[in-house]
């Protein structure tokens, strides 16, 4: 799906990791390691999710999570407000559409349906604004963020491997 | 649940060719099926319509596909009238924007056939979806792409059963490719296995990427990243063995260096001593016009590694 347009997605995502970091460096100095960590992880993770479209929807939820425990960077203060609404309306039509669960008597069916809701729901809690998707686009979206996650772990290896050689040439 | 599985399998060949072609003309796809053998799909030319709307769309469908009905299924009509034994439906589908799906159904079409409802074993139904990708009309009337999917023999026709199975067909394709992207799945037949593993891969990428962020804060201690160094350092590395001196600085960010760091690093990190410092202070200059103090950095670095170490 992606194959095409990996390499700029890369280029892209370190370009606002780097514009990220550099603002957060410039507002608080001395930080401690767990700070820093946490700078790190939250810019590289808010980088890659605004490199995706906005119909991605693990991107806008996770910029909307960002947002409202105000850890956001500056770059990420646009998108704010209409990815908070729109995980409001998300959250509202989906409550609307959810089924009840019956508990039925122990078969073979039943426990595979169990399993697999058990199953689904552990996907859910994972992705982030996972809750409110239906399985199909779940999927979708799970085949989505992993290539994203991918791509971000490759981007971070990197920089890791490049900065410890400045250190380190020998 | 694997029989299953493989008749929703070689029933989704046809999907990835309906669903990708979303853009340019609408394109309709017949699918029926061989009742003898049933295994060699019979996969009917795409007719492509115009982007009207939907009356004009069931006028043509009415009139053209007349034809191709009586000779494709003429051998399993057993001459009856083409349409004789089929119950039509008309479903549709609309996608909204959050990707739910809602089926009404609109059962005036029923037009030739009246009321005549074979339900023995030749029955086949056809289920119009519609799917509204606002996104991606470039036009003032949305794009309708309609999928006919006919019931196999012995199945149900209710529309919901079929809207259903469609849906289970779409998942499960997008579960295929779910199986390539997770390592060591190929050989994994059922979701619910299939599922446990792409589970424990998200688990295990989160994880390393908040390894990775820890290690970054460990080297890089006061989130002063000298991108221009590294960057320009990846660059030196990649095109190490092709030209020394010379090195085109018009590429800032290749992002073909990043790969190609990782394979020559162990390689070439013997050699970035060597590398005269004026070089790199030139290729700053002409890069981003600033006066860089390679010094100053470098002992920035060698202090705070110092100090990060005491740190842990």
């Amino acid at each position: 799906m992606r194959n095409q347009e990996g390499s700029s997605v890369k280029e892209e995502f370190l370009r606002k990791w780097i514009r990220g970091l550099r603002r957060y460096s410039c507002e608080k100095k001395n930080m401690s390691f767990l700070e820093r960590k946490k700078a790190i992880k939250l810019s590289a993770d808010l980088a890659m999710a605004s490199t995706r479209d906005k119909t991605i929807r693990w991107s806008q939820a996770l910029i909307a999570n960002a947002a409202s425990e105000n850890v956001c960077i500056g770059s990420s203060s646009a998108p704010k407000k209409s990815s908070r609404k729109k995980k409001m309306m998300l959250m509202r039509r989906s409550r609307a559409r959810v089924k009840s669960v019956k508990k039925e008597m122990s078969s073979a069916r039943c426990i595979a349906k169990r399993l697999m809701e058990k199953r689904t729901r552990k996907l859910k809690n994972l992705l982030p604004g996972g809750e409110s998707m239906e399985d199909g686009c779940l999927v979708e979206e799970t085949l989505d963020y992993i290539q994203s996650l991918r791509d971000q772990i490759e981007v971070m290896r990197s920089l890791l491997t490049a900065s410890q050689l400045i250190i380190n040439p020998s | 649940m694997v029989s299953h599985h493989n008749n929703e399998f070689s029933n989704s060949l046809l999907y990835p060719l309906v669903l990708e072609n979303q853009q340019g003309p609408q394109i309709v796809q017949h699918m029926s099926r061989d009742m003898v053998s049933n295994s060699n799909p019979k996969v009917q030319v795409p007719m492509s319509y115009g982007s009207g709307s939907f009356s004009e769309m069931v006028g043509s469908f009415l009139q053209s596909p007349n034809n191709e009905h009586s000779q494709g299924e003429g051998e399993e009509d057993s001459g009856s009238a083409p349409f004789g034994n089929r119950r039509r439906k008309r479903g549709h589908e609309y996608k909204n924007d959050e990707g739910g799906v809602s089926v009404t159904k609109d059962c005036s079409g029923k037009s030739s056939d009246g009321g005549r409802k074979d339900q023995d074993d030749q029955k086949k139904s056809k289920v119009e979806e519609n799917q509204d990708k606002s996104t991606q009309s470039g036009e003032a009337a949305p794009k309708e792409n309609f999928i006919h999917v006919r019931a196999r023999r012995g199945q149900a026709t209710n529309s919901h059963s079929l809207a259903e199975r469609v849906r289970r067909e779409k998942i499960s394709e997008r579960m295929r490719l779910l199986q390539e992207l997770v390592p060591g799945c190929s050989k994994i037949t059922g979701k619910a296995v299939m599922l446990d593993e792409i589970i424990n891969y998200v688990q295990s990428l989160q994880q390393q990427v908040e390894f990775l962020s820890m290690k970054l804060a460990t080297v890089n201690p006061e989130l002063n990243l000298d991108l221009e160094r590294i960057l320009s350092k990846d660059i030196l590395q990649s095109r190490m063995g092709g030209y020394g001196g010379g090195i085109s600085c018009s590429q800032a960010f290749p992002s073909s260096s990043f790969q190609g760091t990782l394979v020559p690093m162990p390689t070439i990190s013997n050699q970035l001593p060597p590398l005269p410092q004026s070089v790199l202070e030139h290729e700053f200059q002409n890069l981003y016009g600033m006066s860089y103090d390679s010094s100053t950095a470098l002992g920035n670095m060698g202090h705070n590694n110092g100090g990060s170490k005491s740190e842990l």
